[in-house]
C-alpha cells in the first residue's frame, strides 16, 4: 500500500469517526428540538414521523412574546436565565480563585495536615445532597440567605470548589517545577511565580475546570430547587422543572425550555474552547 | 541569597514562609467549604445516632449504633448498594475510555475541529431535569423514539417495553448517563493532552516509534494523574447519581433501579425518617471513601515523568 | 496589591450580604405554594390570586409546580423549622403524617360551621383528624370510569360492564373487533400503583386492613384482586403490556389515541383532554359511566384523592392566610373554575347548579359515582406502605413472584405497625 493511499484512508477514517461522534452527541438533542416544535399528538403517533409537517412554534412564541396560553412559567424563563447567569458566573469565579490558590498549596507546598485536609475536602463531596440539604436550609434561614442569589452562590461553591481543587491539582502536578525554581532564583516571590508562571502555564486546565464548573452551576437542580422559592433566585433548572402537573410532564413545553436553556452553555463552550490551545508549554520545556 | 532585583510586593517576605503561605492560600477554601458544610455534616452525624422520625412526636432519642446495625440488616438497603456499585463500576470506565478516545480524536487536526470541540459539551449542557425527561420519553414503550428508530431500521419487529424490564431499564439508564457525562471526561483529558509538548512526540517519531507506541509509552503515562482524577470525580458522581433514577424510573421496575441515593431520598424525604436516613447517608460516604482512597493511592504512587 | 484586592472583595461580599438581608417594609404578604391543577391550562388560579390581591391589598407570592416538587419543598421547609409558607398544599396522604408532626394549624377557629357544612362532606372528612379540621379542600380529585363509547358500539356493545366478569367478556369481544388491549392501567413503580391496588381491592370488597386491626391484604379476597390485575396483564392479555411503565398521564395517552377502551380510574380532566384535538384522536367518543365495575355490583367503589390548603403552625400571617383560603375556596370562585376549567366542584350547592349542569351534563354521573368514593388508608406510615406495596405489586406484575407471595410481603411489612392506637395483626 503506498503511503499516500494509506494517508488518504486514514483521513477518511478520521472524518468518519468525527461524524460518528457528532451524531452521537447531537442525535438525542436534535430529537429534543424536534419535540419542542411538535404537538403532543404528533409525538404519540406510530409509526413515528421524524419531522412534523407543520412545525408548532407555539411554546417558543409563548416564551418570547407571551400571548395566549402563556403562563408565568413561560414569562419566568427570562428572569431565570439572568439569575442562572449570575449564580453560575459568580460561583465559577470564586471557585477558580480560591481553587487555584488551594491547588497550588496542595501541589507545591509542604505543610502539616496537608494529607488530612485534602481527604476532608473530598469527604465533603461524598455526602448525598438529600441528607445535608435540610441543615443547610436552616443555615440559610438563619443567615437570611434563603431565596437569594448569594445563598445559591455559596451553596454552589461548596459543590464546585473541591472538584476544581482536585482537577487543578492534577494539572499543577504535571507542570515541571524547574520553571518556578528558575524564576525564584531570578528573584520572583512565591506569589509572583503563581501569577506569572503557574497560572499561564495551566491555562488549559483553568479553562477546562472553569468551563465545567460553570456548567455544573448552570444545571444544578436540587439545591437551587430547595433553597429558592420566588423569582428572586429561581434558576433555569428550577423553572424548567415546573413544567409539570400532578399527572405528568408537559413534554413539549419542557423541551422548548430545555433547548433554550442549553444554548448559552454550548455557545460559551464553543467560544471558550479556543483558549485550550496546544503549545503554551512548548517554549517553557525547551528552556 | 536572593538576587538584587527589587521585589514587586515589598512587604511580603512573610509570605515566603511555607506554612503561612499555605494558610493564606487555603483560607478562602476552608471558609467557604467548611463554613457552609460543617454544621450540616455534624448535624447529619448526630442524627444518625438518633431515632428521629419527624412524623412521630417525641422521637429523636439517642440510640447509638442501632441505625447502622439496621442498615446492614436491611435487605433493601444492601440491594441498593449493590446496584449503586454496579452502576459506578460500569459507567465510570466506559465514560473514561470513551472520553479518552474522543479526546484523542480531537487532538488530530481536521476541519471544524474547534466547532466540534465546543459542541462536545452539549449533553452535559442540558439541564438535568430536561435530560431525564428526554430519555424517559425516548425509551417510552409505546411512542418513544428509540423504539421507532429500531423498528424503522428493522432491528426489532415490534415495540419493546424497555423500561419495564429490570435489566434493560438499568442498562439504558447507564446509557443515558454515559451520554450525559462523557463530555466531562473529554474536556479534562483533552486539556491534559494539549499540555503535552509536541516535541516529545517528535523525538519519539524520529526514533521510529509508531502511533500506538507513542500513545502507550508517552501519552498515557503523562496523563495518568489526570485520568486518575477524572475517574475519582466520576466515581463520586456515579455514587451520588440521583436525577436520572428519580426522573426515568423512580427506582423501578420492581425496584431494579433503586440505588442507594434514591433509597436515602425516600427514607429522608418521604418517610421523614431522618435518623435512619442519616445513617444510610454515612454508610454511603464510607463506601465512597474506600473507593476514592484506592484511587488516591494510585495518584500518589504516580510521578509525572 | 493582592491583599488589598482581597480585602475589597471581602468587604463587598459582606456589604452585599447585609443589603440582601434587609427586608423591606411591606404590605401584608403571604406565600402560597400548591401544585398546578392538572386542568388549569390557562392560569386561572393565578388570575384569581391576582384578583384577591387587588381586592384585599394582601400581597401573594404564588408558587406553583409539580406535585412531587411541592411535596419536597414543603417538607424541607417544615422539617427545617422554617416559616416560608403561609398556605401550603396538603395532600390526603399527608394528613396522618403532618398531624403526627404537629405541623398544621387547626382551622376550626377560623371557619364557621356554615362554611364547613357547605363543602362536600366526604372531602372535608378526609382532612379532619380527631375533630380538628386541618385543611380546606381545593381539588376534588375523585376518579371515574371512562370508556370509549364509539369502540363499544362498533363491537356491538350497548353499555359498559358492571362486573369484572362482564368486563372480561366485553374485552374479548373488543379484541375480536381489533382493539388489541382494551384496558390501560398506570402501573409504573410510583405512588399511583398503590392507589390502583387499593381500587381493585375495594372492588373485591376488601382493603389492606379491616376495622378490627386485622391485616386483610394477604387474605383470599385481596389476593384475588391482585391476581386479577396480574391476569389481565399476563394471562388474559387484555391490559396493555406497557402498563408496568406507565404513569397516569402516559396511560391516558393510550386512551386518548384510541388504543384502549376502558379507563377505570381516570381523573376528572380525562373528559376535557379526550375532547381536545391537540392531544386526542377520539374526540367525542368518550363517555363517563355512572357506576364502576366490581367483582359484584354491590361492591363498586371509586377512589377519591383530594387535596387541600393548610396553614402551617410556623406561619406568621395566619389571619391573612385564612382570608386567602376562604376567598379562593368560595362558591363564587369555585363556580368560576368549574365553568372555565371543568374542575369538579367543592361545594354541595354547585352540583345542582343549573348553569353548570348545562355545560357539564355528565356531572350527574359523577355525582352518583361520588357516592361510592372511598379514600386511601390514613396512617402515619402510609408512605412506607406505598413503597413496599408498589415494589411487591411490580414483582407480581413482572411475574417474579406469585400474587400470594407479593401479598405476603405487604402483610409482613404491616405486621406490628400501629393503627388507631393498636398494633396490626395478621
Amino acid at each position: 500500500m503506498s503511503k499516500r493511499f494509506r494517508d488518504i484512508l486514514l483521513r477518511i477514517g478520521l472524518y468518519a469517526v468525527v461524524i460518528l461522534i457528532c451524531v452521537w452527541v447531537i442525535a438525542p438533542f436534535a430529537w429534543l428540538v424536534i419535540s419542542s416544535i411538535s404537538t403532543r399528538i404528533q409525538l404519540t403517533s406510530v409509526p413515528l414521523d421524524w419531522f412534523p409537517d407543520q412545525p408548532n412554534f407555539d411554546h417558543y412564541r409563548r416564551v418570547f412574546f407571551g400571548g395566549q396560553g402563556a403562563t408565568s412559567m413561560h414569562r419566568n424563563l427570562n428572569g431565570a436565565a439572568v439569575n442562572t447567569l449570575i449564580v453560575a458566573g459568580m460561583s465559577t469565579l470564586i471557585s477558580l480563585v480560591a481553587g487555584s490558590m488551594a491547588a497550588y498549596a496542595f501541589t507545591r507546598l509542604r505543610f502539616r495536615l496537608k494529607g488530612s485536609l485534602l481527604v476532608t475536602i473530598l469527604i465533603t463531596q461524598l455526602l448525598p445532597t438529600v441528607s445535608i440539604i435540610i441543615p443547610m436550609y436552616r443555615i440559610m434561614l438563619t443567615l437570611d440567605l434563603l431565596d437569594t442569589i448569594w445563598g445559591l452562590v455559596l451553596a454552589n461553591v461548596t459543590i464546585i470548589l473541591p472538584m476544581i481543587i482536585w482537577i487543578l491539582r492534577g494539572y499543577f502536578a504535571g507542570l515541571p517545577e524547574g520553571l518556578e525554581e528558575a524564576a525564584r532564583i531570578d528573584g520572583c516571590t512565591r506569589i509572583g511565580t503563581i501569577v506569572r508562571i503557574m497560572l499561564p502555564l495551566s491555562a488549559p486546565g483553568l479553562a477546562a475546570s472553569g468551563m465545567f464548573a460553570f456548567i455544573v452551576a448552570w444545571n444544578e437542580f436540587f439545591t437551587a430547587f430547595i433553597l429558592s422559592s420566588t423569582m428572586n433566585s429561581k434558576t433555569l433548572s428550577v423553572v424548567i422543572s415546573e413544567f409539570s402537573s400532578k399527572v405528568g410532564i408537559d413534554y413539549v413545553a419542557m423541551a422548548t425550555a430545555g433547548v433554550l436553556a442549553s444554548i448559552p452553555p454550548v455557545v460559551l463552550a464553543i467560544v471558550f474552547q479556543r483558549y485550550i490551545v496546544q503549545g503554551l508549554t512548548a517554549g517553557a520545556v525547551k528552556g | 541569597m536572593r538576587g538584587a532585583r527589587p521585589l514587586k510586593t515589598g512587604r511580603s517576605s512573610w509570605l515566603e514562609n511555607t506554612s503561612v503561605l499555605a494558610f493564606v492560600l487555603l483560607a478562602p477554601t476552608i471558609i467557604l467549604v467548611f463554613g457552609l458544610l460543617l454544621y450540616p455534616i455534624l448535624n447529619t452525624v448526630w442524627l444518625s445516632f438518633t431515632d428521629l422520625k419527624l412524623s412521630v412526636p417525641q422521637s429523636g432519642a439517642f440510640i447509638g449504633l442501632n441505625n447502622y446495625l439496621k442498615a446492614f440488616q436491611d435487605p433493601e438497603f444492601v440491594a441498593s448498594i449493590r446496584r449503586t456499585i454496579y452502576f459506578a463500576v460500569v459507567t465510570v470506565p466506559v465514560e473514561t475510555v470513551l472520553g479518552l478516545l474522543i479526546a484523542l480524536v480531537l487532538c488530530q487536526k481536521f476541519k471544524g475541529r474547534g466547532f466540534v470541540r465546543g459542541l462536545i459539551i452539549l449533553p452535559w449542557a442540558l439541564p438535568y431535569v430536561v435530560n431525564g425527561a428526554m430519555w424517559k420519553w425516548i425509551f417510552n414503550a409505546n411512542y418513544g423514539a428509540f423504539n421507532a428508530l429500531l423498528s424503522q431500521w428493522g432491528l426489532i419487529d415490534s415495540y419493546r417495553i424497555w423500561l419495564g424490564n429490570p435489566t434493560t431499564a438499568f442498562n439504558l439508564i447507564i446509557l443515558a448517563n454515559v451520554w450525559k457525562e462523557t463530555p466531562v471526561a473529554v474536556i479534562l483529558i483533552h486539556a491534559a493532552l494539549q499540555s503535552i509538548s509536541p516535541d516529545l512526540y517528535e523525538a519519539a517519531r524520529v526514533d521510529g516509534a509508531g502511533a500506538f507506541r507513542r500513545l502507550w509509552y508517552i501519552t498515557l503515562p503523562i496523563i495518568r494523574p489526570v485520568l486518575a482524577v477524572t475517574m475519582v470525580i466520576k466515581t463520586v458522581w456515579a455514587l451520588k447519581e440521583f436525577d436520572l433514577f428519580y426522573i426515568i424510573t423512580q427506582g423501578g421496575p420492581a425496584n431494579a433501579t433503586n440505588v442507594a441515593t434514591f433509597y436515602t431520598y425516600l427514607t429522608t424525604f418521604r418517610f421523614l425518617d431522618f435518623g435512619y436516613g442519616s445513617a444510610l447517608a454515612f454508610v454511603m460516604v464510607v463506601i465512597a471513601l474506600v473507593i476514592a482512597a484506592l484511587y488516591v493511592r494510585m495518584i500518589s504512587r504516580e510521578e509525572p515523568y | 496589591m493582592k491583599l488589598r484586592l482581597r480585602i475589597v472583595l471581602l468587604v463587598t461580599l459582606v456589604a452585599l450580604l447585609a443589603v440582601g438581608s434587609v427586608s423591606g417594609l411591606a404590605a401584608e404578604k403571604i406565600t402560597v405554594i400548591m401544585p398546578r391543577h392538572e386542568m388549569d391550562l390557562i392560569g386561572l388560579w393565578e388570575q384569581q390570586t391576582a384578583e384577591f390581591e387587588q381586592e384585599t391589598g394582601i400581597q401573594v407570592e404564588f408558587i406553583q409546580m409539580s406535585w412531587n416538587e411541592v411535596a419536597d419543598k414543603v417538607l424541607a421547609d417544615l422539617a427545617a423549622g422554617g416559616n416560608t409558607y403561609d398556605v401550603i398544599e396538603f395532600d390526603n396522604g399527608w394528613v396522618a403524617k403532618f398531624a403526627g408532626a404537629d405541623w398544621v394549624e387547626p382551622l376550626n377557629s377560623f371557619a364557621s360551621q356554615e362554611y364547613l357544612d357547605s363543602l362536600v362532606g366526604g372531602l372535608l372528612n378526609t382532612f379532619t383528624q380527631d375533630g380538628q379540621v386541618l385543611g380546606i379542600p381545593w381539588n376534588n380529585d375523585t376518579r371515574f370510569f371512562f370508556y370509549n363509547e364509539a369502540m363499544l358500539q362498533a363491537a356491538g356493545l350497548t353499555a359498559p360492564p358492571r362486573t369484572w366478569e362482564e368486563m372480561v367478556e366485553q374485552a374479548r369481544i373488543l379484541q375480536e373487533n381489533g382493539v388489541q388491549f382494551p384496558v390501560t392501567e398506570y402501573w409504573n413503580q410510583e405512588w399511583s400503583l398503590a392507589s390502583s391496588l387499593a381500587f381493585y381491592m375495594y372492588s373485591f370488597g376488601t382493603d389492606f386492613v379491616d376495622d378490627q386491626g386485622i391485616i386483610t391484604v394477604d387474605k383470599p379476597e385481596a389476593v384475588q384482586a391482585l391476581t386479577f390485575m396480574v391476569d389481565m396483564l399476563r394471562d388474559m392479555e387484555i391490559a396493555h403490556p406497557s402498563s408496568v411503565t406507565l404513569s397516569q398521564e402516559a396511560a391516558a395517552d393510550l386512551f386518548y389515541r384510541g388504543s384502549s377502551a376502558f379507563f377505570f380510574q381516570g381523573p376528572p380532566v380525562t373528559f376535557a383532554y379526550a375532547n381536545d384535538p391537540e392531544r386526542s384522536t377520539v374526540v367525542g367518543q368518550i363517555q363517563a359511566a355512572s357506576w364502576l365495575p366490581a367483582a359484584d355490583e354491590q361492591l363498586q367503589a371509586t377512589l377519591t384523592l383530594p387535596e387541600a390548603f393548610a396553614i402551617p403552625k410556623s406561619s406568621k400571617n395566619k389571619e391573612a392566610a385564612w382570608k386567602y383560603i376562604e376567598w379562593m375556596i368560595s362558591p363564587e370562585k369555585d363556580k368560576e373554575r368549574a365553568n372555565a376549567l371543568g374542575s369538579l366542584p367543592l361545594f354541595n350547592a354547585l352540583y345542582v347548579d343549573e348553569e353548570l349542569l348545562a355545560t357539564y351534563p355528565y356531572w350527574e354521573q359523577f355525582g352518583e359515582q361520588s357516592a361510592v368514593a372511598k379514600p386511601l388508608l390514613m396512617v402515619e406510615w402510609y408512605d412506607e406502605l406505598v413503597q413496599t406495596t408498589i415494589v411487591a405489586v411490580q414483582r407480581a406484575l413482572l411475574g417474579m413472584v406469585t400474587p400470594q407471595e407479593a401479598a405476603d410481603q405487604i402483610a409482613q411489612f404491616m405486621e406490628g405497625l400501629e393503627m388507631n392506637g393498636a398494633a396490626l395483626v395478621r
